[in-house]
């Protein structure tokens, strides 16, 4: 721990004339902003789901929802109003979608300001000065991603821009209310985010940041004289100030925080303290071997001789002749982050990378010589990707109109790809076109982690675990997993399966039995013969302040 | 430091935006919409005099009553020549970033006096038109652009229904929203609240005998790949704009939903997107009723005014 902390002290250096940022909480959730006067801040508390807020000076913390833990409800992201009387935020429903809903400060009973499926994922930005708004983001369910004004009266939308497949990471509001400052992608086709201000009555709008870097998540100063973003235009990524009058830039953007790591901003209060969040940790690949009985043979070592710390996920493929992994690259941003594919050739020790054209990349699994990746692409599509190991072309396999960005589950057969339908089938896409066959219907419970063998599939339905013939038919349950869900399945042999939880490796016997711990920690695997590939880590989200940010 | 003004866009004091549209609405820093240029934009558009034999108006192949496009596979001009393009919708291209079926125009302002001066539409040089209208095509071009922007639709079933309003679509009409956005992949292009990617795609329409009679976008790139590539027209009101495609080839809406079907017409540019979708006669059923469900009022003018 006191190691990660000296690590993060010399990230976050300062620059001139700047105090020190300092770390005010960890293992925080990153979901939550700071209120404008800087008195509270809103957050998620994990383990229930609910809406809480912490009093920054006194420490005291108080939920404002009360949600049963069990009907997997859950708050997201949420913003304070100027006054600090209001929070509104996200709350993921019970029909799986996400309402703006708004509460007081003290509690009480939430009120839903708008619900509608078809705007899919809400995101509470900000407030107008005079809290009659409330910018917000939509992710709708085309996966068109709008800037809207929810009022926080009546609950009535007004879209102001659409933004095709690219959602701003941050939106302010200019302290006089006219403009609203956003992030975007510079141009068709880059990766690069440009800074915009568009006016709140949809009248004009203007590019403020425009460089050849990564300009994002912008916040307005109090005073409105200044919009604060990240950038990593000098080779890091720092904290800039650019100064601006009615929405347009004047002259060049000053560097006010450097090497700020994997930053993740959250407000900027009326005050000038800055407050954001940083991932720290790491994550790595492992590979080790285990005895015919289950014991370790030999230590198991990390894989990959490029961007140690950056891995996870790891995937064999089907003759072991090469493993693949997911590595993150870049900064990071809320919920996604930028990864790119390694695959290692186990003959030569050589490491290739893939970066495919994909918003997100999810899981990664084997179709013979091709890989199957689970994510969403440029198009606003989600669901199965075929992406070939020669550069080629991805393309989808399998694109499910209800899957979310990191897409669908699914797993090379004999006779195609079988993948999750709408969260509760498993429905076979046999080679090269032809009528899809559904193999297993579920009654309402959400089926993942698909694996089959010779003759059966396994997978977990709702909180259990289930096999069935590769038909679909005879169906048997085996293990509750109750709240801890596995995060990797896969069969051990005939009579037994792994699965991974609580970061250590298990099995699983078909005959009753209790689960049995294996000696490889875990917190996903890939399983091939006895040779098991797997993730180890430790991450952490912490909330840092920098106080008087700006001169 | 680089900072450019991108684009005004209409007055929050001004008109109220349909549903289904953004509230920004692009408009150049120098043409601002206004009333008094949006109606001499709209007489222009109804002018046969910028036409050489003052037969053709602009309004003669863009119909208002038929979402501003005619009923002709073909565009026809004076003296009834046949031109070798379907004569698009001009619903929503204020919200358009390429116009014409090729883009090669890429403001509203480049666009609006080209088929005054082409031969095969309108013949008119843009001197003569001046001296006809007392205005200068500068002029003329800020007028026209500024109608056509204000040439809008949205509020229809399908805005109802992504507004909230579950049940604006009935049944079959959400199976091909999910189709639309699922198997069928239509979304993949026709996307966003004017349902299109405003991007270029060659489906294999106009493919015959071994050649694109119309290279569409590589006359403009001079790129070989995009050969038989179009853009993406809107997907608003397309129930009322038979034929279909950049050349009126299909004439109804099943028919486009089959030429997709089978994964579009093969050729050497085909877009990679393009894979046959084996829809069963109920999908695609559901997707012409989706394309209806997708017609709503147009209005046009400043203020705007409903086209009956």
């Amino acid at each position: 721990m006191m190691r990660v902390l000296l690590i993060l002290v010399s990230l976050v250096l300062p620059a001139a004339d700047v105090p020190k940022p300092r770390k005010i909480l960890s293992n925080a959730n990153l979901l939550g902003m700071p209120s404008p006067d800087g008195r509270w801040l809103s957050y998620v508390d994990t383990p229930s789901g609910d809406l809480a807020v912490l009093h920054l000076a006194t420490g005291d913390a108080r939920k404002l929802t009360k949600q049963p833990r069990r009907k997997g409800e859950f708050a997201y992201f949420s913003t304070i109003a100027p006054d600090s009387r209001s929070v509104a935020f996200a709350w993921f429903n019970e029909e799986g979608f996400y309402d703006l809903r708004m509460v007081g400060i003290d509690g009480g009973v939430p009120r839903i300001l708008y619900r509608n499926p078809e705007a899919g994922f809400v995101q509470p930005c900000a407030w107008s000065p005079d809290g009659s708004q409330i910018l917000t983001l939509f992710f709708r369910k085309d996966n068109i991603s709008q800037i809207a004004l929810v009022s926080a009266e009546s609950g009535e939308v007004r879209v102001l821009k659409s933004l095709q497949w690219v959602y701003p990471k941050r939106m302010d509001f200019s302290p006089d209310g006219r403009f609203i400052v956003y992030d975007s992608f510079a141009r068709d086709g880059v990766p690069e985010r440009d800074i915009f201000v568009l006016a709140a009555d949809g009248s004009r709008e203007t590019r403020l940041i425009d460089w050849p870097s990564n300009d994002l998540f912008p916040f307005w100063s109090a005073d409105g004289g200044t919009v604060v973003f990240t950038s990593d235009r000098a080779g890091t990524v720092d904290v800039w100030a650019a100064a601006v009058e009615d929405g347009a830039l004047q002259g060049e953007p000053q560097r006010v925080l450097e090497s700020a790591g994997r930053v993740l901003p959250l407000g900027l209060t009326r005050g000038g303290s800055y407050y954001f969040g940083v991932r720290s940790g790491w994550t790595e690949v492992y590979a080790g071997t285990f005895t015919q009985d289950g014991r370790a043979d030999g230590k198991a070592a990390p894989v990959p001789a490029t961007y140690p710390g950056r891995n996870f996920a790891p995937a064999w493929s089907p003759d072991g002749k090469r493993l693949a992994w997911l590595s993150r690259r870049g900064s990071e941003n809320f919920g996604q982050e930028e990864r790119v594919i390694t695959v290692r050739d186990g003959a030569t020790g050589k490491e290739r990378e893939l970066a495919p054209r994909m918003a997100h990349l999810e899981t990664l699994r084997w179709d013979g010589d091709v890989l199957l990746v689970s994510g969403s692409d440029g198009r606003g599509r989600a669901g199965l990707f075929r992406v070939p190991l020669d550069g080629g072309r991805t393309e989808p396999v399998v694109i499910e109109e209800s899957a979310g960005f990191r897409g669908i589950e699914g797993v090379a057969m004999r006779d195609g790809i079988l993948a999750v339908a709408e969260g509760t089938r498993l429905v076979l896409h046999p080679r090269g076109g032809g009528e899809t066959r559904e193999i297993y219907r579920s009654q309402g419970s959400r089926i993942r982690l698909i694996t089959p063998d010779g003759e059966r599939l396994a997978f977990v339905e709702g909180s259990h675990l289930v096999t069935v013939s590769i038909s679909g038919a005879d169906r048997r349950q085996w293990f509750d997993f109750g709240d801890a869900a596995p995060a990797g399945l896969a069969w051990w042999d005939a009579g037994s399966l792994l699965f991974a939880r609580d970061a250590k490796l298990w099995r699983l016997a078909l005959d009753g039995s209790a689960p049995r711990a294996l000696p490889f920690p875990a917190l996903d695997f890939s399983l091939r013969g006895r040779e098991v590939a797997f993730t180890l880590g430790r991450t952490d989200s912490e909330i840092w302040v920098a106080e008087r940010l700006l001169p | 430091m680089r900072w450019f003004l991108l684009w005004a866009g209409i007055a929050a004091a001004g008109p109220q935006t349909p549903l289904g549209l953004d509230a920004y609405l692009p408009v150049p820093p120098d043409n601002p919409i206004a009333a008094e240029t949006a109606a001499l934009g709209r007489a222009l558009f109804f002018d046969a005099r910028l036409s050489r034999d003052g037969s053709v108006s602009c309004a003669t192949c863009h119909e208002p009553k038929r979402a501003f496009t005619d009923t002709r596979p073909l565009a026809t001009g004076i003296g009834a020549q046949v031109g070798t393009r379907r004569t698009p919708a001009l619903v929503n291209r204020g919200y358009g970033r390429a116009f014409f079926w090729d883009g090669r125009a890429g403001t509203l302002e480049d666009q609006v006096l080209k088929p005054i001066e082409n031969p095969i539409e309108m013949d008119l040089p843009l001197a003569e038109a001046a001296l006809r209208t007392g205005h200068e095509p500068a002029v003329m071009a800020k007028a026209l652009a500024t109608y056509v922007r204000t040439i809008r639709t949205g509020g229809s079933r399908y805005d109802r229904f992504l507004a909230g309003d579950r049940g604006a679509l009935d049944e079959r009409e959400q199976l091909g929203l999910r189709l639309f956005r699922g198997k069928a992949q239509c979304a993949s292009c026709h996307l966003g609240p004017n349902l299109t990617d405003e991007r270029f795609h060659n489906t294999g329409i106009g493919f015959r005998d071994g050649r694109f009679a119309d290279p569409g976008r590589a006359s403009v790139t001079g790129a070989a790949g995009d050969t038989g590539a179009f853009k993406t027209p809107t997907l608003r009101n397309a129930a009322e704009r038979a034929p279909y495609m950049h050349d009126g080839s299909l004439a109804t809406l099943e028919d486009v939903i089959e030429h997709y079907d089978k994964g579009g017409i093969e050729n050497l540019h085909l877009d990679t997107e393009m894979q046959p979708l084996q829809l069963t006669a109920d999908e695609k059923a559901a997707l012409v009723a989706l394309l209806q469900a997708m017609t709503g009022p147009v209005e046009a003018g400043w203020p705007p005014e409903r086209i009956e």
